[in-house]
């Protein structure tokens, strides 16, 4: 089976590094880290990832505005992201999934969670 | 002002020289009335008189001729007689019965002259006044008498021309004199007018200046007169009234001084007063705002911060969490413990984060109905875990038909989760839990989980009360101060973090409820929880006087 292709997006860098260490290590996926939403398009091109994780709080470019960005692009809205925040408000959480979310996820999260997660989504992606 | 003064100055002088001039005209009426015919009186007895004395004295000087009848003597006399005074017009000597003898007329005796006088019965002197058509003559007729014996008559005709003559004399002279006078007082009056007015007229310009407001005018007077005592009169009110005048002057300076301090103090006091509202108005909006700051500081920005110190802190636990899971591949397994206890104390830091975030969320209540014996059960639900392994058992004695009241399900059920767990903590070995939920009734009712000073009376009130117990270790007094203090806790780190009991009596008293603990030492302890009966909590802040 190819490998999935994640792109995560997150401003924090050790988080990165660490996820990207773990789903990596399962052998299932291959993962692009951005710390920042500044070059997104351009790398969403050229990765041509399946699905995201995309973290809310960040500097500069939030993750709202990233859901815009996505929604924008002919590729961008075709991919399943899934939020990956230490918010865990109803709000903050109402006001992702009204941007096309597919899951919301709250940090800290076990890395097996995560995993099921993103596997479920990708399993149900045939489905959209 | 000039034409009016002079006009005045005239009237006065005319007023002066006007009753002077009619005293006069009238005093010569009187003159000439009184005068006048005692002068002609005079003068007629005068003439008479002379008449009389001529008469008296050619009588004597003729008797002698008048005996002898010597006529040309006689006439020699008359004649001398005549031409000694020139006021005899004639001379006559008549007999006893009056018939002329002889006379000194050159031509012959005027016809009726004879018979005009005589002398009366009585032998005496007779006058009088005869018009011979040209002139009056005054007839006087004497008694020739020798030795008392009466021989005849003397008669003297004298002119009477020469008093009116005289009188018109007298009269013209009067008339002279008076216009004279008259003449006199006018150019007197002048004089008086000019001189003696002077200082009258000085007066008069000197108060038409004071009236122009020059009051610095003063008039020399030097007249040695009550004019003079006058002018200096003048001058000494004139020097007073400039007194008065300065300070009149000063006064209403002072006055418009005082007044404009007056205005600007009072103007300055309705600033102060506005000032005043403004600082009242600020200080009411200071207040309320703090009030609000308050209530949001409780809320809102503890909100932000709690928000945003969980935010900050689960970022740093997720990160550790995936750096542990990933060891967890690349440890030995007995070293596997360590990766678990790692991994429980993430989640541990977590739930105190997410409970941090509760407690400072605490937006309002959301109050149903509800049967709080729904909530119980569900509560337990919760709880079920930490009593898998079933060594505690449930006795449940909860009430039938009460009713319902009005709390918010997620916290009560949170409320509830709380208790329980704290009484199944404490029987680790075992014991029974005891849930017990009924309807009172209460005289009182206070807000807040612990009693409130100053406790006002208010109506019976019915409530629910739930009761949990437990066998446990129980609480000391000591420790029953404190148990609903944040992060006070007597169990052990992996057990709880203290929160449990000070998050219970927050929710408890939104709900207006009161929780109390009561405890025995190794017997165990009884959590009651009062809540009324469909009162809605008033949604006040309560202070979490924890």
């Amino acid at each position: 089976m190819a490998k999935k292709k994640i792109l995560i997006v997150d401003d924090e860098l050790d988080f990165l590094k660490i996820v990207k260490l773990n789903l990596e290590q399962t052998e299932k996926f291959e993962v692009l880290t951005l710390s920042s939403a500044h070059e997104l398009i351009s790398h969403l091109h050229s990765f041509k990832p399946d699905l995201i994780l995309l973290d809310m709080v960040m500097p500069g470019i939030g993750g709202i505005e990233v859901c815009d960005m996505l929604n924008d692009d002919l590729l961008g809205k075709t991919l399943p992201v899934i939020v990956l925040s230490a918010l865990d408000k109803v709000e903050d959480k109402l006001l992702a999934y009204k941007k096309g979310i597919v899951g919301y996820l709250t940090k800290p999260i076990e890395k097996d969670a995560l995993i099921a997660k993103i596997e479920s989504v990708l399993e149900s992606r045939f489905k959209r | 002002m000039k034409e009016s003064s002079r006009q005045k100055k005239g009237a006065l002088r005319d007023k002066i020289l006007f009753p002077f001039i009619i005293t006069d005209l009238l005093i010569v009426l009187l003159s000439v009335a009184i005068i006048i015919p005692v002068i002609s009186g005079v003068l007629k007895n005068t003439l008479k008189q002379k008449g009389l004395y001529i008469a008296e004295s050619v009588a004597l000087h003729s008797l002698e001729y008048v005996l002898t009848e010597n006529q040309l003597e006689l006439i020699k006399v008359l004649r001398e007689e005549q031409e000694l005074h020139k006021e005899i017009s004639y001379l006559l000597i008549t007999d006893l019965k009056g018939k002329v003898i002889c006379h000194s007329f050159k031509g012959g005796l005027p016809m009726g002259l004879e018979k005009a006088n005589s002398l009366g019965s009585h032998q005496k002197n007779n006058i009088i006044l005869l018009d011979t058509g040209k002139y009056f003559v005054y007839d006087i007729a004497v008694p020739l008498t020798v030795q008392g014996v009466l021989l005849g008559s003397l008669r003297v005709g004298v002119f009477n021309e020469s008093i009116p003559r005289i009188l018109s004399k007298i009269i013209f002279m009067l008339i002279a004199l008076i216009s004279l006078a008259i003449f006199i007082k006018i150019l007197a009056s002048y004089w008086f007018t000019l001189a003696a007015m002077e200082p009258v007229k000085k007066l008069q310009r000197a108060t038409e200046a004071m009236m122009c407001g020059d009051l610095s005018v003063r008039v020399r007077i030097n007249s040695k007169d009550e004019l003079e005592e006058l002018g200096n009169a003048f001058n000494a009110t004139l020097e007073k009234l400039e007194q008065i005048l300065v300070s009149k002057d000063e006064l209403s300076r002072e006055v418009v001084e005082r007044k404009r301090a007056e205005n600007a103090a009072l103007a300055v006091n309705a600033k102060l007063e506005q000032n005043v509202e403004e600082l009242a108005e600020a200080y009411a909006k200071l207040k309320e705002s703090q009030k609000e700051l308050l209530q949001s500081a409780k809320f809102g920005a503890i909100g932000q911060l709690a928000s945003s110190v969980a935010h900050e802190v689960r970022n740093p636990l997720a990160i550790i969490m995936q750096s542990i899971e990933y060891l967890d591949c690349k440890v030995a397994p007995e070293d596997k413990e360590i990766i678990q206890m790692a991994k429980h104390n993430i989640q541990r830091a977590d739930t105190i984060v997410a409970t941090l975030l509760d407690f400072a969320k605490e937006k309002g209540l959301n109050v149903v109905p509800v049967d709080i014996n729904s909530i119980i059960e569900d509560s337990l639900i919760l709880t079920h875990y930490s009593n898998r392994e079933g060594k505690i058992g449930i006795v449940k004695e909860l009430g039938k038909d009460l009713p319902q009241v009005l709390v918010d399900r997620q916290k009560m059920k949170q409320v509830l989760v709380n208790v329980n767990l704290n009484a199944l903590q404490a029987m680790p070995n075992g014991g029974t839990l005891f849930l017990r939920t009924y309807l009172a009734e209460f005289k009182r009712l206070q807000a807040g989980g612990e009693n409130k000073n100053g406790d006002q009376p208010l109506p019976v009130k019915k409530a629910v009360i739930i009761e949990i117990e437990d066998e446990g270790a129980g609480i000391s007094e000591e420790n029953l101060k404190n148990v609903f203090r944040p992060f006070f806790t007597t169990k052990e780190e992996t057990m709880g973090v203290g929160l449990g009991l000070s998050v219970a009596k927050n929710i408890v008293a939104m709900h207006n409820g009161l929780i109390e603990i009561k405890s025995r030492l190794n017997q165990g302890t009884k959590v009651i929880i009062t809540l009324t009966v469909k009162e809605a909590p008033n949604g006040k802040e309560e202070d979490i006087d924890c």
